[in-house]
């Protein structure tokens, strides 16, 4: 053994010195597969990828069950992906070759004009839609006397939609918008329709952050207002200050395109505003800060904005309103919850993907008289479990 | 496992060609034994119950071809074993590929309802249930001798490189390497690069077509138009093209490193000047079985002009029945057997008299068209394509025809300047004059399909529901 | 004694054209051709019987299954039937997802009982379902791995079968019962 493994040895050393073409080819590609191989071997292994958030394939359990079910093959095979040295360099190297071919879409997500990244069009199915229409309808007849709201929010897509790279094309976004307020009619929640306000607005202030798939915070307000107008409410004068000014947000993680150009994220902060009592259900945690400010340094740094995969919580302050208001939302609320705080006396925040209990009581137990529905289209489209909650 | 993954290349190969290299060159023995453990885990990796039916294949071909043998030997009746060993080969075949079909088939006509089980099918069993039957004719018909080391039939069987698709390898064109081939460095460099470049062909040019050709078929009918229909169907047509011969050279090279030679299955298929040309370059060693032993057998173009033409039509039902067990791929492969049947008979002659030009633009219609059937097994769905490759139903062309056309249109250059010989000669004398940026070049191309790979793998979860 | 057994090999082996020496194998194939023929399709067989049967599933309404577990079980008075809001809370699978699913709970405190059987038209799926299985059984046993004794055993035992489009999963203690249930239906 000992012999044969010296002769290649020199049989190697010689093939690096006097090769011909061939075998040079040989020796370059058995060396880059060793050298891969032994790097990824030798690195420890990863748990958590940050940029995509999610947690990296461990060396997985072997059986012989598992073997004969296909599954311990395809997990070696997502942990070698997983574990592989330099696999963040390869993604942007690819991503790069791509752009340079002219590759414009990635990953559901659009390489747009003024470094603007677009998370792409998500339409409903006929089923989902009907599905949810019929549980809004059923949850409005059950608490007739309450007034409820449903801001459906466009997306950037949509709205800057001239910054969509030349010559692409979404689904159409606002055909079943259309479709969903004009079903909406008939269940007896009122419709806040933001897209005209947006429109109007969209050269003025920046609404929906570059690499991010949310609104800013000033399209938040934005927002607001058209709420409060519908509500015949006057608006409150609320600050915006900049806190951190080189945001780059999911898309850029989502499509690998570098070319996103980083935003500023605002907070609000209403002079004279009265401070809120937030207190979280599930652990028990009572705070009043709704910033997570060291979140700006994380990956994720709209998570700023709190209220990440909390079931139940509610918002206590001592306003003047006697408002209670339910708030059934996804991550697009998250920014405009501290506007919403001054104008109601409570705010209950549920996230129907974890709530399970019912609704009906705990809108009983909080005295809620109002309620708001506030989704961005792409999430809502997409989505099963409001309809299950309100079922 | 497939060859275009990070599992293989990274772990599977390195292992396999290691140990291979590391064990002294005479000990061919020790070699296929290593190679055959190494092609059955192979198998088992994408199929673990059905290894055994492959297990099961290789054993009975090697019992039945020494049977077929000594009943030669013996003067007995050596055409009796030969048919209990085609017709259960074929059963296997038809039974874990065509049952649903057959069942399904005769449930629509009859309305029986027979019950279909819903049975996985064995991957590369076409391929080696083919390869298999090679073997038989060859023994029957004394074109080989018959091999009584059991590896050799395994390893004929299973070798991992040509197991899953190809190329279909004749036995005779292989037997003697089993014994002595030439195993050093300079071949598994050459096989490195023929990986190197069919990689590249199927994780950079295939995949990026597929990846349009779907987006294409999913587009409403209100952004869909003629000509978007049409670049839909041209990437196709270059996404098979690149995802088969690219699966092919990694076949070929993988093959080579180990030391053994194997046949090219592709030869330019799209710069052919007719149908009959095309299938003379087009998966060769598919259209060289059924020559072999099915035309030929059945009399070839050696008898009536009828029978000939019966001939042409078995044999292309058959091919077409071959690639997939649908009833658009019996129509794909008819079609062509129609069309040569037109080209031996009516228009080849005028064809061959016309200038290329009309001769490359006839083959490549034909050809295109030809993919519609091949691609789109919903029949509804294949004739509102068609339809709309002849403008019914939409506009003739929008921005998306453009939107496509421009975020491909390096893609497409390179892909067709691809399709001819041209790129790959000039290469290669610019290999000979500077070989360091030649190798330079094809390990990028090595690195750039890495990062292809890998980012097949980048799978990002952002709370996108939140 | 060694003329006579040449002399019986002699008479076993017919006339040859051939003139080669013939290996072993050769010899017993040329005079037992049958024998093996016959032994290749009795293995062939058996491999298609096992994975036939394996495969095999009738298509059935889940609904029938439910009512002849209600029926002909204990397993109303150790489960109750939840709901697909539930399903999602404890299995972390979305009904939307497959064709149809029944699932029952044993909603007493500390208790581990329960029952999935999820029939899908798509192979793909019924992984999908083995994995949120295996992570529920995971995750319940390090809950009660403390101080449960007797739910981790029941945890421990819980039956899963897959067979064709149909995924069993229980822990109970009459787990095979209520499989035999799901397995006479579909067989």
């Amino acid at each position: 053994m000992k012999e044969r493994f010296n002769e290649i040895v020199n049989k190697i050393k010689h093939l690096v010195k006097e090769g011909s073409y061939a075998e040079r080819i040989g020796l370059c590609f058995a060396a880059i597969m060793a050298f891969f191989l032994l790097a990824s071997l030798v690195m420890p292994d990863a748990s958590f990828s940050d940029v995509e958030n999610r947690s990296l394939q461990k060396f997985p359990r072997i059986s012989v069950n598992e073997y004969t079910s296909g599954r311990l093959e395809k997990k070696l095979e997502n942990y070698v992906n997983d574990q592989f040295f330099g696999r963040r360099a390869f993604v942007k190297l690819k991503s790069a070759v791509s752009v340079s071919a002219g590759s414009v879409y990635s990953n559901g997500v659009w390489k747009g004009k003024d470094g603007y990244l677009m998370e792409d069009v998500t339409v409903p199915t006929e089923e989902r839609m009907d599905e949810t229409i019929k549980a809004l309808t059923k949850f409005k007849k059950d608490n007739k006397k309450i007034p409820m709201r449903f801001m459906l929010a466009p997306t950037s897509a949509n709205i800057y939609s001239e910054k969509l790279p030349a010559l692409a094309a979404t689904e159409d976004q606002n055909k079943y918008m259309d479709e969903f307020y004009s079903k909406l009619e008939s269940t007896g929640v009122e419709a806040v329709d933001v897209r005209t306000a947006f429109n109007s607005a969209k050269d003025d202030m920046q609404l929906y952050y570059r690499t991010d798939h949310h609104w800013t915070t000033d399209g938040a307000k934005l927002a607001l207002g058209e709420l409060l107008k519908s509500k015949k409410v006057q608006e409150k004068e609320f600050e915006l200050y900049e806190v951190k000014n080189d945001f780059v947000g999911s898309l850029a993680a989502k499509s690998g395109f570098t070319g996103g150009k980083a935003d500023a994220i605002k907070l609000a902060a209403m002079k004279d505003g009265k401070n809120s009592a937030i207190y979280y259900f599930d652990t028990q945690k009572k705070t009043s800060k709704f910033y997570k400010m060291s979140n700006l340094d994380k990956r994720d740094a709209y998570t700023v904005f709190g209220g990440q995969n909390h079931p139940l919580y509610t918002i206590k302050t001592p306003t003047s309103s006697n408002r209670k208001l339910l708030l059934v939302k996804d991550s697009y609320a998250n920014c405009m919850i501290p506007f919403l705080t001054q104008y109601y006396r409570e705010i209950v925040v549920v996230d129907p993907r974890y709530y399970y209990d019912d609704i009906d009581i705990t809108m009983l137990s909080e005295s809620v008289n109002e309620v708001l529905f506030l989704y961005n289209a792409n999430t809502f489209f997409e989505e099963d479990a409001l309809a299950m909650m309100l079922k | 496992m497939l060859f275009s993954s990070i599992f293989f290349i990274f772990v599977f190969l390195p292992i396999t060609a290691g140990v291979y290299y590391l064990m002294p060159e005479n000990r061919m023995k020790m070699r296929n034994i290593w190679l055959l453990i190494l092609s059955l885990i192979f198998y088992s990796w994408g199929e673990p119950v059905y290894v055994f039916l492959m297990i099961f294949s290789a054993a009975f071909n090697y019992f039945m071809a020494i049977l077929i043998d000594r009943e030669k030997d013996y003067s007995r009746k050596p055409k009796a074993a030969l048919t209990f060993t085609v017709v259960i080969n074929l059963l296997i075949l038809g039974f874990f590929k065509y049952w649903g079909f057959l069942v399904g088939t005769i449930n629509s006509i009859t309305g029986l309802g027979i019950r279909e089980v819903e049975l996985a099918l064995p991957i590369g069993i076409s391929f080696y249930t083919f390869q298999a039957l090679s073997y038989i004719f060859d023994v029957y018909h004394g074109k080989v001798k018959v091999q009584t080391d059991p590896i050799k039939v395994a390893l004929y069987l299973a070798f991992f490189p040509q197991l899953i698709a190809g190329p279909i390898v004749n036995y005779a064109d292989i037997q003697k390497q089993f014994d002595k081939r030439t195993v050093n460095a300079k071949k598994f460099g050459e096989g490195a690069e023929r990986f190197i470049l069919g990689l590249g062909k199927k994780v950079i040019l295939a995949n990026n077509f597929g990846a349009m050709f779907t987006e294409i078929c999913a587009l409403g009918d209100d952004r869909f138009s003629c000509l978007t229909a049409w670049v839909g169907i041209i990437g196709y047509t270059l996404q098979i093209y690149f995802d088969f011969s690219g699966y092919s050279d990694m076949a070929i090279g993988l093959a080579r490193m180990f030391g053994f030679e194997l046949k090219e299955n592709f030869n330019y298929p799209y710069i052919s000047k007719s149908i009959t040309d095309f299938w003379r370059r087009w998966h060769i060693s598919l259209g060289s079985w059924f020559r072999d032993y099915l035309y030929i057998p059945l009399g070839g173009n050696r008898c009536s002009r009828n029978r000939h033409i019966a001939n042409i039509f078995i044999v292309w039902a058959l091919t077409g029945l071959w690639h997939g067990a649908s009833w658009n791929f019996v129509a794909w492969g008819v079609y062509y057997g129609l069309i040569l049947i037109l080209e031996k008979y009516v228009i080849g002659d005028k064809i061959a008299k016309m200038p290329a030009a009309i001769q490359h633009v006839y083959t490549l219609l034909i050809v295109i068209i030809g993919w519609t059937f091949f691609s789109i097994t919903d029949t509804s769905e294949m004739f509102r394509y068609l339809g709309m490759m002849v403008g019914v139903g939409g506009d003739i062309a929008n921005t998306t025809t453009l939107y496509f056309i421009k975020s491909n249109a390096l893609l497409l250059i390179a892909s067709i300047a691809a399709c001819t010989p041209l790129p790959i000669e000039e290469f290669r004398k610019f290999e000979k004059e500077k070989p360091t940026i030649g190798l330079i070049a094809l390990m990028c191309i090595f690195i750039v399909s890495v990062a292809y790979l890998v980012f097949g793998s980048y799978n990002p979860f952002l709370y996108f529901r939140f | 004694m060694a003329e006579k057994k040449t002399k019986e090999v002699n008479k076993k082996i017919p006339k040859r054209k051939s003139r080669r020496k013939l290996t072993p194998v050769e010899i017993f194939v040329g005079n037992n051709g049958m024998l093996i023929k016959i032994a290749f399709i009795v293995i062939l067989a058996a491999f298609l019987f096992v994975i036939f049967s394996a495969a095999n599933a009738k298509d059935i309404d889940l609904k029938t299954v439910s009512d002849s577990l209600k029926k002909d079980t204990d397993i109303t008075t150790v489960m109750k039937k939840m709901d697909d809001r539930d399903l999602m809370r404890f299995m972390g699978l979305n009904s939307n997802d497959y064709s149809q699913v029944v699932y029952y709970r044993n909603t007493t405190a500390l208790a581990v009982d329960e029952l999935l059987i999820v029939k899908t038209d798509d192979a793909e799926d019924i992984n999908a379902v083995a994995e949120a299985v295996d992570t529920r059984i995971d995750s319940q046993l390090k809950v009660y791995e403390s101080y449960g004794p007797e739910q981790c055993a029941l945890l421990k035992n819980a039956v899963q079968t897959k067979k064709g489009d149909y995924y069993f999963y229980c822990t109970a203690k009459n787990a095979d019962i209520y499989e035999e249930v799901l397995l006479d239906a579909i067989q």
